[in-house]
């Protein structure tokens, strides 16, 4: 095995970890199927190790308009499934990461494309102008 | 400030101002536990749809009532996060077309000081 294989096995690894970790939602909080729960201590990594698009939905518990594009986040990921990952972050719990990408009004939606943010959907948009920002990078 | 109190407040405030809270109460009840957390949290009420930068000036702007949410209500019947709507028959559960969000963005902008 190559150095390369090697650190290309070494690399899935750690990111199905994370994945698994990740997948643990915290009690009370309504499961998501498909999608990953962000934070500030897994957020950097899990985005520069993902080797397709990455969905990001910043949202808050007490937000409406967060709360209603709950279910379009997630039609998303079971139909894309393998083909982009998807994952939320609450602003509350880390705002710094927020801060770092200039948000000042949720639901705000960022994808991630090679480690860099590529672009970006604001607002309670519903599931197409949402779908239409990811399919330039999923490769479809 | 409980809740209720909150509640009392806002409701004669949007009375004071023409408009009215949101008649869905799931949703106010909602906003206002979010907003009487992060008055726990940050000594301020700020509205549960906006990020806390940090930054004093940009935040006094989210403090509820928000800085955005007369002109918000007034061109698109509603405050951004639906504590306050213009008359009872206004929508706000309903997603928004691209030109209603250039719209919102406007709105902001205008407040901001960034278009005149």
């Amino acid at each position: 095995m190559t150095r390369d294989e090697k650190l290309e096995r070494i690399r899935l690894k750690k990111l199905r970890e994370l994945k698994k970790r990740m997948h643990e939602e915290p009690k009370g909080r309504p499961k998501a199927r498909g999608v990953v729960t962000l934070n500030s201590s897994n957020f950097d990594d899990f985005i520069k190790n993902s080797t397709v698009p990455v969905l990001v939905d910043f949202w808050a518990e007490w937000c409406m308009p967060c709360l209603m594009m709950g279910p379009v986040l997630e039609e998303l990921a079971r139909d894309y499934a393998g083909k982009a990952l998807f994952a939320r972050l609450n602003v509350d719990e880390n705002s710094e990461i927020a801060r770092r990408y200039n948000i000042m009004s949720i639901p705000f939606f960022m994808i991630f494309d090679g480690g860099r943010s590529v672009e970006s959907v604001r607002g309670a948009v519903g599931r197409g102008p949402l779908e239409r920002a990811l399919r330039k990078y999923v490769g479809i | 400030m409980n809740r209720e109190q909150l509640r009392e407040l806002y409701k004669r405030y949007a009375e004071r101002k023409g408009f009215i809270l949101n008649p869905d109460k799931k949703t106010v009840d909602m906003l206002l536990d979010g907003m009487l957390l992060r008055e726990k949290k940050y000594r301020r009420r700020y509205c549960p749809c906006r990020v806390v930068s940090g930054n004093r000036e940009t935040d006094r702007k989210v403090i509820c009532p928000c800085a955005y949410h007369l002109l918000e209500i007034e061109e698109m019947g509603r405050c951004w996060c639906g504590l306050f709507v213009k008359s009872i028959d206004v929508m706000v559960k309903k997603v928004f077309t691209p030109e209603e969000m250039e719209k919102w963005e406007e709105i902001w902008a205008k407040i901001d000081g960034k278009i005149k």
